[in-house]
């Protein structure tokens, strides 16, 4: 099975079409066009064998050990590839998927080549290098989602904000200079607590038998870790507290980047101006899988690198999630621009994705990865359709806009959908996730269910402001020469909308690669599951409090 | 999973076979969702003749489909009358997680519905052809319409819990798309908005009792047999879950069937054309939350709390939407009113127990308000969109068979034996009578609607079509086409006979159809159903009930027969408080608009305006612009000389090394 | 063949001398080239450095990085030269002070 490396060609074929780019002479466009389609078409289609291949029920793999031995890996990974990269301080190329990562991947491969199939469908300038970026930008998001080494991760989490910084700052909009600067700079700040994060938790390690120290994801899930005291320092003969144990301290910093990337309140604030000014092609995948690869790197390394420090905070989390929620969707209803509404809108849900996953129960958390899907279905199709509007009206001021449908009776029957799916109209796949999420949220808790249900409502209300108002109502004058939706436009926007209700009406799909591993998981997050140092690895609960 | 037990059960000799009953099911579903798709994808190029007949053909193959179901059932024996089928799993999240089957279940409930829904919707369906026939976009109308027929039957089929409430939320969702038809008249866009979100609401307060039920009882399939099931184990009767979870899903009947206090948005539902109205904001649609709390009897069965609270919410909204009534001067609102004080009664009849008496009526209402609204509309459409009763009058001298339909149907309202709606009404009233909490006040409050009905029904009937033409575009009026008179004829037939083939009141005598053919579903799962009160009771029950209907037609008669059609007319005969509050409709939409719409607005205007970008943002632009201020000081450094940064460097390398030196030598 | 007690202390002095040499001339010479031989100088001078403190140590440490260095160098030339080119290629007179367009 493993005689082909498919998860590293998943890597080489982005970068290695953008080497055939280069090649390319710039002026021959729509090659250049044909061969980034085609790169991301072949990803794409890895993807897909690799989820058809995907084992559903795989159980539990041993797992040797790089400081000797073997155990039951708490991560059931398949596909993985392992080859040495810096051994000397326990750094390697190892790259796997499991039922989380699988979907993120399908979800990646999906927007990368609907990018990559809007930008083919439109001018662009300097356009090598736009798909060039377009390309590195997929080999980096695949990274993070396949690398199962925090140092690799930790390469590809950096190196995905470099096309990125590109991309917003060459094609953005009029405010993008500083729209681009906020975003990475507030990113790279998170990463780099992240980092130290990283480190810590590396010398952290309780030394093996070899003495080695790995940055290997399972080695660290099972490595028992030394229980510390609270944090503190002596000044003018007080003992000042500062509340929380160094691994606290690491989870937070873990957390703050992964918040920061998601975004959740009160880390938010990059999101609407580097969203209203990026290019919709660029969004498609921003806003499509970027943010959910913050949501992916929570479930990935802040659930289970902290067993039991977990649940410290969880409740902190979640209540920031449903804070979010209500926050976003208030923004949202108050806006008039409605690239900033669906931007809003978007940090909205992604609320509730972070709440599922922060409920710690296998309902909360497989209804977070079936509304990483889905959202990432729905924003791409909600900008797709904003820009569609904008291109057309020359504005994107709901004041100036109405009656659109009497122009455009096809777009409006793609917006209805999308608009549905957006509000989590039961039958559309926006609901299958929010039930989900919901019920775990219940189930934790019920009071943050409540809350969340505002958001829910408020949703509805936003939602049909944006859709009514562009599409009903008397026709304004700058709706009076719009055409409709070219055939090419619409088959972009078909599959959107056939997947809305696809997966509206059968989500059973993603449920069953995702259930084994949110099992996973949930137990180790929870700390049910067993680690090397069983005793020493799951807190006193003195401390916990 | 939780199928298991049930398939096993139902593949009887005479009962229906599961293979059958999914074809039925797949067939009854897809033959209105393939009309919605054919008229929407096709409907704009082929043209108006095929969109008329791709939407009513649609339906008429479903109600043929139905009426298969509905014999097959009646074929069956008395203990196989119920088939629950499988089509696919929803979601299966593992053992202790949500796994849902989109299952459905055929019984003796859902047919009745069911063949409410397809026969009625058939014959609106083809009274819109006539209807619509000025229309731009018939393909968007027969294609909502469709959609909402397919939506409607997967409600009442839904054999769970989530699947009811997707076919809950998509026939709101088929009603907004209607309300907004005429999407270019701001009052229709704000009306379908305002009825999305009340029905939101309601989809929510259903979706927490499904969460409840999910913890409550470990029904994590979410199957209603399952739920029934297990309910009595799994709760305390009168508990306080259980009150809570039927709190709920009480709460989603009233969004649905516009009971208080959710309510408001189905006077301004009446922006959709009138085969809408008629339809879903009459017939059937609103009625769903009497479906629900009948199909929900279980629950409702083990909470006293709760069933008396449904019983006065039903009966009090019967009350004031009696009393709005008798004030409207739209002819649509006017029986929109009536609409929600008839479905009152509906759901007073469920909330004391009295299930089959509240299908009963929701079956002779759907003939009677059917017909109300498409002999209303016939009249709208002959005189060219007027609305507004005040103009109206001596209609009948130029649409005499709309008159009559017209009065058959007020007629039937009022509750006048031998018409429909005498024999449901005084059915439920007479249940009312004897059973449920505080049974004989809320009785005698159904005697006073019974007294409103009969004066705004007739009061409608005599100031359209009685007395002088008060426009002159009255006389230019024409009767309808035959496509819409025949449905409205058949309605009229209906608004006849339904009454008393399905029930006649007087034990022995006649026989009680619809409670025979029912009360076996309100029995399963240890159900108690009411017995029927004694033949005295009933005999009483009925003549009080027939005297106070007769005394509102008096009344009627006496204030509208002869007079100018005037709201002040009202405003004289009944005091004044109760016509202010009758004309501002009990002031609910200026509370809600005061208290809940006026106030999010402005909570999200101040997050827009002062909290994002004051406080959230400003901390962030805060800490940014102090870093910038700082490095402003350090710039003045960087003077741009190659040899003054080497000199530093020297400096700080050479000073460096000092202090360690000297460190190092203390 | 060397007296360690004796050649140790110059050999150290020699390498300061180059270093303080060095180091004088990228403060002082403003012709590019001329500051670019002086940053060799140092560089070298550290080598040395390196190498007699390996040498004294008896550990391969100091060599190991003085090839370090050596190779950083070598970088650092053809960069540096290739800058010097291009600026000389401008039509630009080569004086340091006249390149600080970094300062704004």
């Amino acid at each position: 099975m493993n005689s082909i490396p498919w998860l590293t060609l998943l890597l080489v074929v982005p970068v290695g079409t953008v080497l055939v780019l280069q090649v390319l002479p710039r002026r021959a466009t729509a090659l250049i066009k044909a061969v980034t389609v085609a790169g991301t078409l072949a990803n794409a289609a890895i993807v897909a064998g690799l989820l058809v291949a995907f084992d559903r029920a795989p159980g539990t793999k041993a797992y040797a050990l790089p400081q000797g031995g073997s155990h039951a890996a708490p991560l059931t990974f398949q596909f993985q590839e392992f080859h040495t990269w810096v051994p000397a301080i326990g750094a390697g190329y190892h790259v796997g998927i499991d039922g989380l990562s699988a979907w993120l991947l399908a979800l990646d491969a999906g927007l990368f080549l609907l990018a990559a199939v809007v930008v083919s469908s439109r001018d662009t300038e300097r356009l090598k290098l736009f798909c060039g970026l377009l390309l590195l930008a997929e080999g980096a998001t695949m990274g993070v989602l396949l690398s199962l080494d925090l140092l690799l991760f930790y390469f590809f989490w950096e190196g995905m904000l470099i096309p990125l910084y590109f991309l917003l700052g060459f094609w953005g909009g009029p405010e993008r200079g500083r729209a681009t600067l906020k975003f990475v700079v507030y990113t790279v700040a998170g990463s780099l607590l992240m980092l130290l994060s990283i480190i810590y938790i590396y010398f952290d390690q309780t030394a093996t038998a070899s003495g080695h120290l790995t940055f290997d994801l399972q080695a660290l899930i099972l490595n028992p870790t030394p229980t510390h005291d609270v944090v503190g320092f002596s000044a003018f003969g007080q003992h000042v507290s500062l509340l929380l144990t160094p691994r606290q301290f690491a989870f937070v910093g873990f957390a703050l980047a992964f918040l920061i990337k998601v975004p959740i309140f009160p880390f938010h604030t990059w999101l609407p101006d580097s969203y209203v000014n990026a290019p919709v092609a660029v969004l498609v995948f921003f806003a499509g899988i970027v943010g959910k690869l913050g949501a992916f790197a929570f479930v990935r390394y802040a659930l289970t690198l902290f067993p039991g420090r977990v649940q410290d905070f969880h409740y902190v989390i979640a209540a920031l999630a449903v804070i979010s929620i209500i926050y976003g969707a208030l923004l949202a209803l108050s806006q008039r621009d409605i690239k900033r509404l669906v931007a809003y809108a978007s940090m909205s849900h992604l609320g509730y994705i972070v709440l599922g996953i922060f409920v710690l129960n296998a309902n909360g958390l497989n209804g977070s990865i079936l509304q990483i899907i889905n959202h990432g279905i729905i924003i791409a199709a909600l900008f797709l359709i904003v820009a569609m509007i904008e291109a057309r009206t020359g504005t994107r001021d709901l004041r100036e806009l109405g009656g659109l449908e009497k122009r455009m009776p096809w777009f409006y029957a793609f917006f209805l959908v999308t608009t549905l799916a957006a509000l989590s109209m039961p039958g559309t796949n926006g609901f299958a996730g929010e039930f989900t999420i919901l019920l775990g949220a219940f189930t934790a808790t019920w009071a943050l269910a409540a809350f969340a249900f505002i958001g829910t409502l408020l949703a509805a209300w936003y939602m049909l402001r944006l859709h009514q108002g562009v599409m009903h109502q008397p026709l304004t004058p700058r709706g009076e020469a719009v055409r409709d939706i070219r055939i090419t436009e619409g088959l972009i926007l078909a599959p959107l909308a056939a997947l809305m209700i696809l997966l509206g009406v059968f989500p059973k799909p993603v449920g069953d690669i995702s259930k084994a591993t949110v099992n996973q998981y949930v137990s180790i997050a929870t700390g049910t599951q067993p680690t090397l140092g069983a005793p020493q690895a799951v807190a006193p609960p003195a401390e916990a409090g | 999973m939780s199928h298991a037990l049930l398939a096993a059960t139902a593949i009887p000799q005479n009962g229906m076979s599961t293979d059958k009953a999914k074809t039925l099911v797949i067939l009854v579903l897809v033959l209105p969702l393939a009309g919605a798709l054919l008229n929407a994808a096709l409907g704009p190029r082929l043209g108006r003749r095929f969109v008329n007949y791709a939407g009513t053909l649609s339906i008429l193959a479903s109600l043929i489909v139905t009426l298969v179901v509905f014999f097959t059932i009646l074929g069956a024996d008395q203990s196989l009358r119920s088939t629950t089928v499988t089509l696919w799993t929803y979601i299966d999240l593992g053992p202790g997680n949500l796994n849902v089957d989109v299952s459905f279940t055929l019984d003796q409930l859902s047919a009745v519905m069911m063949l409410v829904i397809t026969g009625v919707g058939f014959l609106i369906h083809v009274y819109s052809v006539g209807y619509m026939e000025h229309d731009a976009t018939p393909h968007r109308f027969f294609s909502y319409m469709n959609l909402f027929i397919f939506s409607m039957l997967l409600l009442v089929l839904a054999a769970n819990l989530l699947i009811l409430i997707v076919g809950w939320a998509m026939v709101g969702l088929a009603s907004y798309l209607l309300i907004g038809y005429y999407y270019e008249r701001r009052s229709a866009v704000l009306a379908a908005r305002k009825a999305f979100i009340t029905q939101v609401i309601g989809d929510i307060a259903m979706v927490v009792a499904a969460f409840m039920l999910v913890l409550g009882l470990g029904a994590h399939s979410l199957s209603l047999p399952v739920i029934f099931a297990t309910a009595h184990d799994g709760f305390a009767v009168n508990g306080a879950y259980v009150t809570a979870i039927c709190m709920l899903l009480a709460l989603g009947a009233f969004a649905k069937s516009a009971q208080f206090p959710l309510h408001t948005w189905l006077p301004d539902a009446m922006e959709g054309p009138t085969p809408v109205s008629a339809l879903i904001h009459a017939a059937t649609m609103v009625t769903a939350g009497v479906y629900l709390i009948a199909r929900f009897h279980t629950l409702f069965d083990m909470s006293v709390l709760a069933q008396g609270m449904v019983a006065c919410v039903g009966m009090g909204t019967a009350l004031m939407a009696g009393v709005i009534a008798l004030s409207q001067i739209d002819i649509k609102r006017v029986i929109a009113f009536s609409t929600m004080s008839q479905i009152g009664l509906m759901i007073f009849a469920v909330g004391i127990g009295a299930y089959s008496a509240g299908m009963f009526h929701f079956i002779t209402h759907a003939f009677f308000k059917a017909l109300l609204f498409l002999a209303a509309g016939n009249v709208i459409h002959a005189l060219h969109d007027e609305q507004d009763v005040r103009l109206m009058g001596g209609v009948e001298r130029f649409m005499t068979n709309t008159g009559r339909y017209f009065l058959v149907g007020s007629v039937a309202l009022a509750g006048i034996i031998p018409f429909a709606g005498y024999y449901s009404k005084e059915d439920l009233l007479g249940f009312g009578a004897v059973y449920g909490p505080g049974a004989p006040a809320l009785y005698i409050a159904g005697l006073v609607v019974n007294v409103l009905t009969g004066i705004y029904a007739f009061r409608l009937y005599f100031l359209v079509f009685h007395g002088e033409p008060q426009t002159a575009r009255i006389s230019d009026a024409k009767e309808a086409r035959r496509v819409m008179l025949v449905p409205v004829a058949l309605l009229a037939l209906g608004s006849v006979v339904s009454g008393f083939l399905l029930q006649f009141p007087l034990p022995g005598i006649g026989k009680n159809v619809i409670g025979d053919w029912l009360n076996p579903v309100f029995a399963q799962y240890g159900g108690t159903v009411l017995a029927e009160p004694s033949t005295a009771t009933v005999l009483l029950t009925q003549l009080i009930g027939l005297a106070a209907s007769l005394l509102g037609v008096g009344l009627a008669r006496q204030w509208f027969f002869f007079h100018s059609p005037d709201a002040e007319v009202v405003a004289s005969r009944v005091p004044r408080f109760l016509t202010l509050l009758s004309l501002h409709r009990f002031y609910f939409d200026d509370i809600y608009d005061a208290v809940l719409v006026r106030p999010s607005l402005a909570a999200a205007r101040g997050v827009r305006r002062v909290i994002e970008p004051r406080y959230i943002d400003g901390a962030v632009r805060g800490v940014g612009s102090a870093l910038s201020e700082l490095s402003v000081d350090f710039r003045t450094y960087q003077t741009g000389f190659i040899r003054d940064y080497a000199a530093i460097m020297t400096i700080g390398a050479v000073g460096f090394v000092a202090i360690m030196v000297l460190l190092v030598a203390r | 063949m060397l007296d360690t007690q004796q050649t140790f202390p110059w050999l150290l002095a020699v390498a300061s001398g180059m270093f303080t040499i060095g180091a004088l001339g990228v403060l002082i010479r403003r012709n590019p080239l001329v500051v670019f031989m002086c940053i060799e100088l140092m560089l070298n001078a550290v080598n040395l450095a390196f190498v007699t403190y390996g040498h004294f140590l008896n550990s391969m440490d100091g060599q190991m990085f003085a090839l370090m260095v050596v190779v950083v160098a070598a970088a650092e030339v053809v960069v540096g030269l290739a800058l010097i080119t291009q600026v000389f290629r401008s039509g630009r007179e080569l004086d340091v002070d006249d390149l600080s367009e970094m300062s704004e």
